[in-house]
């Protein structure tokens, strides 16, 4: 399978969801959609093989999908949607208090570009609570950007690694984020993006302002950026409508139409017959040694 | 001059356009039986211009039943007052005085008019033969019900013509080559000539004479004939060409022929006429762009001399080099094989198809056609043992251009792939590309049949390996994640912590890790 099935510990939580070992996740046959998506599902940059089921989050990216010449595509929901309905208590608190605000962030191969001072001002004069700040990994790692956020007065934060080939794989990814969103009221972003609905999902109102930076090489193939502030024009704003803001969450991340674990595994072909089984690190030293 | 209006007439109707029917009967086989034409004649039905150009115009009458194929034919032979054109039904014909020759190569099908009698063959062959003088020659072709082109077609669409066809019911009508014959016997017709016309009766391209097919020795140069005059061109059941191959092999070309043409003589108290027909010659080809007579010559055997040309050259005789080669693959007679292959590719005839060369008793080969690619004669060769469902000895070739590189490679030859590729491409799945030589299996459904069978089972056995390469692959990864945790339970950093305290410490630690190498070095 494709090494970005294992992204953000997605499979991870899915093999939870159909009652396998989560520690192990088997061999996903097919390509999981890792991230919202305005294409046709699939990571620009990523191989693909005719032939490979396309396993998306929404019907909407499938219609999409098709008419960019997608065939075997498939609509399963977001690994956030199934993670949702196994832990509707995870991170819940008495009384959910200020926003976790994202930046927008760069990934491996690209970084982001962008004013931070000004995005912080505009966040502190924004947002009326305490703010939490995101960042993904790469960037929290630079001690510089990260001080910034700290000296503005907000807690920073990173949910984990997003996982490699088998390297600094983060089944927990998804859990810490869930019980951050969990304690705040409001989740906000420069870029209406992934977090934007996970976080709106999870019960916090959404907001998208602020300069929304740029991508070194940003790939406009899509329509990009001006393309999302048109069609999702609602979400874009430093307070929108939190119904209809739920709604359009739970299409875009597929909550409407999750499918049962039987049907996950004959779709997946999980689990794998050759597959061994997960030994506990003590058993695993204890054969090693005996 | 105008048409003479016999009655009958179909004023806005054409059988010469081809938009209301098959057209008129046409190709340039035909031609030496129309120059064969003597005295005044009759050509009845709709025939080519380009046919009747080869009469000889001194007393010609020409009857067809719509008013613009006798306008147009008048206008053609405007200034040969010997031709005279006749519009309407065969019945209002005024067949007085006799004919010396009568000439219907479209049959007896297309002689009544909408708007006179309905004539049954036997009523329109009777008015015929009545036309002839004692002596006189009649050039027929009788259309084969059960020919190969009806045992291959498809339901056919009804035309504007087929405003009656009582085709195989009509009781008048002889069925079968010996019946036919017995009708023109019985009638007083001395039957002189017989041709199978092959691929369809109106627009023949191969004209074999009984002798000829019945010449074992000809047997590859007839198949490479009938092969070629029967690729398809519409949508069929199965490969004419291949059914045409197998009716010469057993001895049926004649009885499957599409058409017979037939040329006979009335019997007369005249003067005792030539043999009619003696210089006819005993086969006409027409399948490629030059077409050529074939004759029997005391000294040389059968000849053949090219349209126009007066040279002659001899038929090669033996056997088409496809059909040793498939025989050779079916008996698994590799080595035979390979040798048909060498001496193919290594001579001047490396780009002729393999169905277009002769392989004579002593081995020499033959070419039919003009050689093309090399490379295109190998992915043809292959298109046809895939294509054609032989149970051929290569395991599993991916595709035509695979099978064409293993064939060049046991033919010592080095193919260029580029130029396999780009046939291959040329060749596509589309069989209607004029420059792409019609493959088999484009349009035939037993070929559609034998395609699918073979995809269904290359697929079975591409999930069976993939599942395979999924269990190796599933193992692999077991070892690797079980290498990789050891490694990250006992090394220096981060989670080691866990797996040291788990063993009880460094010095136990340092023991497992000396185990641990042991275990996971791989063993020499």
């Amino acid at each position: 399978m494709h090494r970005a099935n294992h992204y953000y510990g997605h499979s991870h939580v899915l093999a939870r969801y159909c009652g396998l070992d989560e520690r192990d996740p088997p061999r996903i046959h097919g390509y999981l959609q890792h991230g919202w998506n305005i294409g046709d599902g699939l990571a620009a940059d990523h191989e693909f093989v005719a032939g490979t089921p396309v396993l998306l989050w929404s019907e909407r990216t499938r219609r999409r999908s098709w008419s960019l010449g997608r065939r075997h595509t498939y609509v399963v929901g977001s690994p956030w949607a199934y993670l949702l309905r196994m832990e509707p208590d995870l991170g819940a608190v008495e009384r959910r208090e200020g926003t976790i605000w994202y930046p927008f962030h760069g990934w491996e191969g690209q970084h982001v570009v962008g004013d931070h001072d000004g995005l912080i001002a505009t966040i502190k004069q924004t947002e009326p609570g305490p703010v939490t700040i995101c960042l993904y990994w790469q960037e929290y790692q630079s001690r510089w950007l990260r001080r910034r956020y700290e000296r503005a007065g907000f807690r920073v934060i990173c949910h984990g690694y997003r996982g490699g080939w088998w390297e600094n794989l983060d089944p927990r990814f998804l859990y810490r984020q869930l019980e951050e969103q969990r304690r705040h009221v409001r989740v906000a972003s420069n870029r209406l993006s992934t977090a934007i609905f996970y976080g709106t999902l999870a019960g916090c109102e959404p907001a998208v302002y602020g300069d929304p930076m740029h991508l070194e090489r940003e790939n406009s193939t899509f329509g990009a950026q001006l393309r999302i502030r048109r069609q999702w024009a609602e979400l874009h704003d430093e307070r929108v409508d939190p119904v209809l803001a739920r709604e359009i969450a739970v299409a875009e991340l597929g909550a409407d139409r999750l499918i049962s674990p039987a049907e996950m595994r004959q779709l997946f072909r999980w689990p794998n017959p050759f597959q061994e089984p997960y030994l506990d690190d003590r058993d695993l030293l204890e054969e090693v040694i005996r | 001059m105008n048409p003479r209006l016999i009655g009958g007439e179909m004023p806005v109707w054409s059988d010469l356009d081809g938009r209301r029917g098959p057209g008129p009967t046409r190709g340039s086989a035909l031609v030496p039986l129309l120059a064969a034409a003597t005295g005044r004649t009759l050509i009845a039905g709709p025939h080519d211009p380009a046919l009747i150009d080869a009469a000889p115009a001194d007393d010609l009458t020409l009857l067809v039943r719509g008013v613009p194929d006798a306008e147009a034919l008048t206008a053609r032979y405007a200034d040969r007052p010997g031709v005279t054109v006749c519009c309407g039904g065969l019945e209002k014909l005024d067949l007085k005085p006799p004919y010396d020759t009568v000439v219907a190569l479209d049959g007896l099908a297309r002689l009544s008019s909408v708007e006179g009698a309905q004539l049954a063959w036997g009523e329109a062959f009777e008015l015929l033969v009545a036309a002839l003088r004692p002596g006189g020659t009649l050039l027929l072709a009788v259309e084969n019900f059960l020919g190969l082109h009806r045992l291959v077609a498809l339901p056919s669409e009804e035309t504007d013509s087929d405003w009656v066809a009582v085709g195989e019911h009509d009781q008048t009508r002889p069925a079968g080559l010996a019946r036919v014959r017995d009708r023109l016997g019985s009638a007083g017709l001395y039957v002189a000539r017989t041709y199978a016309a092959y691929p369809a009766p109106t627009a023949p391209t191969a004209l074999l004479g009984a002798e000829i097919l019945a010449d074992e020795g000809l047997r590859g140069f007839l198949e490479a004939t009938l092969g070629a005059a029967c690729r398809p061109v519409e949508n069929v059941l199965t490969d004419p060409g291949r059914l045409a191959i197998s009716a010469l092999r057993h001895g049926a070309a004649d009885e499957l022929a599409p058409a017979w043409l037939m040329l006979a003589q009335r019997d007369g108290t005249g003067p005792v006429q030539r043999a009619a027909g003696g210089d006819l010659p005993e086969a006409v080809v027409a399948t490629g762009p030059e077409g050529y007579d074939i004759r029997w010559h005391p000294a040389d055997g059968w000849i053949r001399s090219r349209h126009g040309l007066a040279e002659v050259e001899a038929l090669p005789r033996g056997r088409t080099l496809e059909d040793l080669l498939i025989g050779g693959c079916l008996g698994r007679d590799l080595s035979a094989v390979r040798e048909l292959l060498r001496a193919w590719q290594a001579g001047p005839v490396a780009g002729v198809p393999a169905d277009q060369v002769i392989v004579a008793s002593d081995g020499s080969l033959a070419a039919l056609v003009p050689a093309g690619e090399p490379e295109a004669a190998l992915r043809d060769l292959a298109a046809t043992v895939i294509g054609g469902g032989f149970a051929h000895p290569w395991p599993a070739p991916a595709d035509e251009t695979d099978l064409a590189l293993t064939l060049a490679a046991m033919a010592g030859r080095e193919p260029d792939p580029a130029a396999l590729a780009t046939l291959a491409v040329r060749a596509g799945d589309d069989g209607n590309r004029p420059d792409a030589r019609s493959r088999p299996d484009a349009r035939a459904f037993r070929e559609l049949a034998i395609a699918r069978n073979r995809l269904v089972r290359e697929l079975a056995e591409a999930r069976a390996k993939m599942l395979w390469y999924e269990q190796m692959l599933t193992s692999r990864e077991n070892s690797l994640k079980r290498s990789q945790r050891i490694i990250e339970l006992l090394s220096g950093s981060g989670p080691a912590r866990a797996g040291m305290a788990l063993v009880g410490g460094i010095r136990v630690a340092r023991r497992t890790a000396r185990a641990v190498v042991r275990r996971v070095r791989p063993r020499t």
